[in-house]
């Protein structure tokens, strides 16, 4: 036996297709290591980048150069959630100069967004419950609204974006009576876009009565997604632009649908500012302090990764790292299951003749003959429905593994009736050798080989199967396997949204690779063993 | 040493057992074992699901119409007898999903499914049969073997790519993306609605409808059998007696050629054909789920995906009944062909 292993890693075909094999087993078992998404599927993982957004080495070639990587300022997750007292040092601060009142920045240490609340709609989410956050302390006495602003300006060279979101955690401490509002904004040199708006009560009440721009607020305020800032709590104010719902632009600037909203405020290369306005309502002598934390604005990428993201805006390379994983733990598991089963069934049969042997064979065949794959599919709704294995990969290995052991059992028993007639097995029956003795030590080791190809032969069959189970919606659900990320893919194809090759030809290749390898493996192994006799 | 009519009614036996088998074996997968874990097969076969929102006196009236149909709690050995008289007769029952008697679904969407399934066969047997031809004389005849090499790269290299993912490549390349062809049947036959194509153009525009799926099927289809004839061929003109005999009565090479070493060559390149036919239906299935050609693989994925237990029964029977008599009249064809499996040897 180990002469016939190291024989077959002598062979070129056979070291090719086991190199092959321990790439995808290494992505396979690395995979939460590799990858930063564990289930691009959730929706609370969508939006890694843009949707439908190019592999990231795709910007070296000149033709692509002009696509936008994901952009978040600040860069830094320490600077988002205020982690360091440097972050604040990121935003300019500055005042109207006409509102007489005295702004002190400074920072809070002991002040962390403890108790912010968001539904997670995508990855660009931030939320953390650290300590630490930016304190701004306004006071004075006005009667007039007061503006504090807060901008960094960057340099973008880029064709339009797909996407913009920006967002920021605010606790309002105010005094009764005084009206807060907070706007996050971009400042373009076409004028100012406000990408994120909340205020509390008494701010919505002042910006609904403003002559110019009173019905807008008054129609944003009231979508039941805008809820009034809370005072004394911590509030997340946040906009993306592919949901109307809290995107103020569509309410502000009617005329320009919400989906090229990014491509209206980045039309062009050159120096834009993200900021943030405050706008105080007082009524005379005040004092206000604002906390804040996680503050981020981001333009997603139309490149992104190694292998780009889906129409969800989901990673690939994280889908393509789980969808490895689920394939491999399939194709190792049930051949396991189908191999056992028939190596049993096949030795028994080949070597009690008879009346187990007429049934063993009836059975064997019975398999080979039934319709597959719908057998497949019917035990697999039946099971689904009933909730028999609680997870459905399990399921899947259970029933390709018991419904794949014809072909093995039947390899088996015919190796076996030519090993019975063999003068040594004949010799050690002579002897007085126990069935179970002489099936050990004779039999099996002799069919060992047969049993090894036949692993090869089956994994490659089963990783398909499971392909293509999946695909059809009858497996594995919400979760990226090679066929759901196939059946994803047809189910939101467009004319428009190019040929998705990214998503497309890593499964087929591996599919096909991974079947080339254990071809390679499993002739190898073929051959030393027909030499060796 | 047995005779012909033995061998016939054998086999015959041998398959209708197998059959009977299949019929027992889906009445526990369908109805025993469900029952037995505790599921609520009259729920499923009345196609009501827990949360339905149909009106609780409907839908308790469709339940108790479906456990009386399918004597839900009546005896296991009436039952099964029942089942098994059902499916011999043909008495399948209603689709569930269909809302029509599965009989009839399945004539609707059989027709899109034979078309597809014949063309593809014709297809593949004949690429099989000229390529294998043209890559054997090339090995046999040319010093480079150029021919049989790029022929034989070809048909291993395809033999490993999957119908599934060639299908999608397909689709969303040539239909979706260029718009060569249409993105499903109905597209092609209706133009969205907006036309009603009737004589000539009605099946121009099936046919351009169908070329992908046949297109798929076919260069999935063809390798390995294109690989067996041209090996057999190789094998049988360079090593078998009879064609060194032939060659000593000095017959020319093209008669040696074709009347010993392909003819002999071609009698297991028939039985892969006949397996093929049998169990063709598999790569049909996610073609025809590819591009929407609504035909019974189509058809059983839809049943499947809500789970239509009638139809799923039905069908699994069919196929049953299919792949039997195909496998029937293989061992009969290939009896008449070789003496020497009639014979028992």
């Amino acid at each position: 036996m180990e002469r016939l292993i190291l024989r077959v890693l002598r062979r070129r075909n056979a070291q090719i297709g086991l190199a092959i094999v321990m790439v995808f087993v290494l992505i396979g078992a690395l995979g939460p290591y590799i990858s930063a998404y564990s289930n691009p599927y959730s929706p609370s993982q969508f939006y890694a980048a843009g949707p439908d957004a190019l592999p990231s080495w795709m910007s070296v070639f000149p033709g692509y150069s002009h696509l936008n990587p994901n952009i978040i300022l600040p860069s830094s997750q320490v600077f988002q959630t205020f982690k360091t007292p440097e972050a604040l040092g990121y935003w300019k601060v500055g005042v109207d100069p006409s509102s007489r009142v005295s702004l002190s920045v400074g920072y809070a240490r002991g002040v962390g967004p403890a108790d912010v609340a968001a539904e997670a709609t995508g990855a660009y989410l931030l939320t953390n419950t650290g300590n630490g956050s930016e304190v701004l302390s306004v006071s004075g006495n006005s009667t007039n609204p007061v503006y504090v602003y807060l901008t960094h300006t960057f340099y973008y060279g880029y064709s339009p974006p797909p996407l913009f979101y920006s967002q920021v955690a605010v606790k309002p401490v105010l005094p009764p009576g005084v009206g807060f509002a907070v706007m996050l904004l971009v400042n373009t040199s076409k004028g100012v876009y406000y990408t994120s708006l909340a205020a509390n009560a008494a701010g919505e009440t002042a910006l609904e009565s403003l002559p110019s721009a009173g019905s807008s607020y008054a129609a944003y305020f009231a979508s039941t997604f805008s809820q009034p800032l809370v005072n004394d709590s911590w509030n997340l104010v946040s906009g993306v632009t592919n949901s109307a719902n809290d995107m103020p632009l569509a309410f502000f600037n009617r005329s320009v649908p919400i989906t090229t909203v990014p491509q209206t405020i980045f039309s062009q290369k050159g120096y834009y500012s993200v900021g943030e306005l405050l706008v105080f309502f007082p009524n005379g002598d005040f004092h206000a302090s604002l906390y804040q934390s996680d503050f981020k604005f981001q333009i997603f990428g139309r490149v992104y990764g190694v292998l780009g993201t889906d129409a969800d805006g989901g990673d690939v390379w994280s889908e393509f790292v789980s969808g490895t994983r689920t394939a491999l733990a399939i194709g190792f598991g049930s051949a396991a299951i189908a191999l056992g089963v028939g190596v049993i069934l096949g030795l028994i049969a080949g070597f009690f003749a008879g009346l187990v042997d007429s049934v063993l064979v009836f059975a064997f065949d019975f398999l080979l003959l039934l319709p597959g794959l719908i057998l497949l599919i019917d035990l697999d709704t039946v099971f689904t429905v009933a909730h028999v294995v609680t997870s459905k990969a399990l399921l899947i290995i259970l029933l390709l593994g018991f419904l794949g052991w014809a072909v093995p059992g039947r390899t088996v028993r015919s190796q076996v009736l030519s090993l019975r007639r063999r003068t040594y097995v004949e010799a050690a029956k002579t002897m007085g050798g126990g069935n179970f003795y002489i099936l050990r030590n004779h039999v099996l080791k002799h069919t060992t080989g047969t049993i090894v190809a036949l692993i090869t032969y089956l994994v490659p069959g089963l990783v398909v199967a499971d392909t293509g189970l999946d695909f059809l919606g009858l497996g594995i659900d919400r979760y990226p396997t090679w066929g759901n990320i196939l059946a994803k893919l047809i189910n939101e194809v467009t004319p428009s949204n190019g040929y998705l090759w990214w998503i497309t030809m890593p499964i087929g290749l591996s599919i096909i690779l991974i079947s080339i390898a254990f071809y390679l493996i499993g002739t190898a192994i073929q051959e030393e063993y027909s030499r060796l006799g | 040493m047995m005779p012909p009519w033995r061998f016939i009614i054998d086999r015959v036996v041998n398959r209708f057992i197998t059959l009977l088998v299949l019929t027992i074996f889906s009445f526990f997968v369908f109805e025993v074992i469900p029952q037995a874990i505790g599921m609520k097969v009259a729920y499923i076969f009345a196609g009501v699901a827990p949360g339905s929102t149909r009106s609780a006196g409907s839908a308790s009236a469709l339940i108790a119409a479906a456990t009386r149909t399918y004597d839900l709690n009546g005896p296991i050995p009436a039952r099964l007898l029942k089942f098994i008289v059902n499916m011999f007769t043909g008495n399948y029952g209603v689709s569930v999903f269909f809302q029509k008697p599965v009989l009839q679904v399945v004539l609707q969407y059989l027709p899109n499914t034979l078309i597809l399934a014949t063309s593809s066969l014709a297809l593949t047997s004949v690429l099989s049969i000229i390529t294998g031809v043209v890559a054997a004389k090339s090995f046999l005849r040319s010093r480079r073997k150029l021919g049989d090499k790029s022929v034989s790269i070809a048909s291993i290299g395809l033999y490993f790519v999957p119908a599934l993912w060639i299908s999608i490549i397909f689709y969303i390349y040539f239909a979706d993306q260029l718009g060569l062809f249409p993105i499903n049947l109905a597209q092609a036959l209706t133009g969205l609605g907006s036309h009603n194509y009737t004589g000539i153009m009605y099946y121009l525009r099936y046919a351009w409808a169908a070329v992908l799926p046949v297109a798929v099927l076919t260069i999935t289809g063809f390798g390995h059998r294109q690989q067996l004839l041209r090996n057999n061929i190789i094998e049988e003109y360079t090593s078998s007696s009879h064609v060194e005999y032939a060659r000593a009565r000095g017959l020319d090479d093209r008669t040696i050629f074709y009347k010993h070493a392909f003819r002999n060559a071609i009698l297991p390149w028939i039985t892969v054909v006949g397996l093929d036919v049998a169990f063709l239906i598999y790569g049909i299935f996610f073609v025809e789920y590819v591009f929407q050609f609504q035909g019974i693989g189509y058809a059983s994925t839809l049943a499947a995906q809500n789970l239509d237990m009638p139809f799923l029964i039905a069908t699994t029977f069919m196929f049953g009944v299919y792949t039997l008599i195909v496998l029937f009249i293989l061992d009969f064809v290939l009896a008449k062909l070789d003496p020497r499996i009639r014979l028992g040897e």
